[in-house]
């Protein structure tokens, strides 16, 4: 998953920072919200563009940061303007001035959830026909149960609403060990930097 | 699959086999079916790349597809040789493959970038514990494989073993997919620190989630702390980027890295 954690690290930080570089020189004075947001999206996009696009969370990251067209500088400073991570169904098609580039979906996906609704329903039909001995109430209870938590993992997890189970999960997976790099760099420049205090 | 992947027919004719009076045709049959599995296994090796992202997905496929590939071709080559029985290419029914896959998944899984003969040796010794289900089946169409009445059975089970395949495909593919599933979950068992004493499916989504979360506000508090401590955000880092840009100190005084940025980093006391 990750071959050589701290290089990963070092290639975080150095993204980031530059990130930041390019974007003191343009804002002179800002307030404190505004400072931790261009902090948090840019240490955001370097961890999505080291991780270069081959997860669906990385480039979720980017999507959802460029659907703000206030973070369109940043993102192309820091990705460069062509920025292939977006996938496919979710580039902008031309004349669109919405802004909202992740908003439609393409043909096949609503085909493909909206059969894969069909399915679920007619499965609930079937199971609701009083077949259902009481042993499987417990089951029931535990898959629904289960159901909730994999719906809440997928709103945590960036990229995850339209996945499938075995896949969120690998996902979930390659999400923390990255997600754990950020967290490692950004204690690391946080401990490392004097402290100019000014409120 | 070509014919010139598998090794020499003849040398399953062995002679000392042969003259050994207490080797059945059933163990003849199960010694060149392991031989011939265990060298077409090393087509296997492109795929058990455990580098990079998570791809066991498609490692299974290519063990299953291999394992398919490898059952049609020692098909035909043993019908004429008489070794096999027609019954014993339909007897690796898709529950074998699927197993032999799976397993191979959690060896690739728990070796890592361990070694291929490990596996190999499990997945034969999987296909030999499947053997014993299929025994009977074996012996009766082992006897009728010279007469015409061998392609009459062969069409026969083909439909059988179709059938019960089309009906159990689909709790096949239910039962692959949930061992894909607990797999991962042992993955994240590790990773997620506390998941030890959690078995059940729920608590450890409670428990992920619940990591996840953490670090999510661990990044929201870090860039607030960082924006609180650096208001110019310019954060120094030219004297930064200028001692990268020197050639590397004394390896007395700094760590092993080159980059500067990190020693800084590095030596910062342990988290």
């Amino acid at each position: 998953m990750m071959h050589n954690p701290s290089k990963v690290r070092q290639k975080i930080m150095k993204k980031w920072i530059m990130g930041l570089r390019s974007c003191s020189s343009s804002h002179e004075n800002l307030s404190l919200s505004e400072r931790r947001w261009i902090i948090k999206l840019s240490a955001d996009l370097a961890l999505a563009s080291v991780r270069n696009g081959s997860r669906r969370w990385s480039r979720a990251i980017i999507e959802e940061a460029s659907r703000n067209p206030d973070n369109k500088g940043l993102i192309q400073r820091m990705l460069g303007s062509g920025c292939d991570y977006r996938s496919p169904c979710l580039i902008p098609r031309e004349g669109r001035s919405d802004g909202n580039g992740a908003g439609h979906v393409t043909k096949s996906m609503w085909v493909a959830t909206s059969s894969k609704k069909i399915v679920k329903r007619c499965r609930r039909a079937r199971r609701s026909n009083g077949r259902a001995p009481r042993r499987n109430e417990a089951a029931s209870i535990a898959k629904r149960l289960v159901k909730k938590r994999t719906q809440l993992l997928k709103d945590f997890v960036p990229g995850g609403q339209d996945m499938d189970d075995v896949s969120l999960i690998e996902e979930t997976l390659d999400y923390i060990v990255w997600l754990r790099a950020q967290v490692d760099v950004m204690r690391a420049l946080a401990h490392s930097l004097p402290a100019t205090t000014s409120i | 699959m070509n014919r010139t992947m598998l090794p020499e027919t003849s040398q399953c004719v062995n002679p000392a086999w042969n003259h050994c009076p207490d080797m059945t045709v059933l163990e003849r049959q199960r010694k060149c079916l392991l031989q011939h599995l265990g060298s077409s296994l090393d087509y296997f090796v492109p795929g058990f790349n455990t580098t990079g992202a998570f791809s066991m997905t498609s490692q299974g496929s290519i063990v299953a597809d291999a394992l398919k590939r490898n059952n049609c071709s020692i098909n035909p080559g043993k019908l004429d040789q008489g070794e096999y029985s027609a019954g014993r290419s339909m007897e690796v029914p898709a529950e074998e493959k699927v197993k032999a896959s799976v397993l191979v998944d959690q060896e690739s899984s728990r070796a890592g970038d361990g070694s291929l003969g490990k596996r190999k040796f499990d997945i034969l010794n999987n296909i030999k514990s499947e053997d014993g289900d299929g025994e009977e089946k074996m012996e009766d169409t082992a006897q009728s494989n010279h007469a015409s009445k061998s392609n009459k059975e062969e069409t026969n089970s083909k439909e059988n073993a179709k059938n019960s395949e089309a009906t159990d495909s689909h709790s096949l593919a239910e039962r692959v997919r949930r061992e894909k599933i607990s797999e991962r979950m042992k993955f994240l068992q590790d990773l997620v620190p506390g998941c030890d004493k959690i078995t059940g499916k729920a608590g450890m989504l409670d428990e992920i989630i619940n990591y996840v979360q953490s670090l999510q506000r661990q990044v929201e508090f870090l860039s607030m702390k960082l924006a609180v401590t650096n208001p110019w955000l310019d954060l120094d880092i030219d004297t930064l980027f200028a001692k990268e840009i020197t050639p590397a100190c004394a390896p007395t005084q700094f760590p092993i890295h080159g980059d500067a940025l990190w020693l800084i980093c590095s030596r910062l006391p342990p988290f």
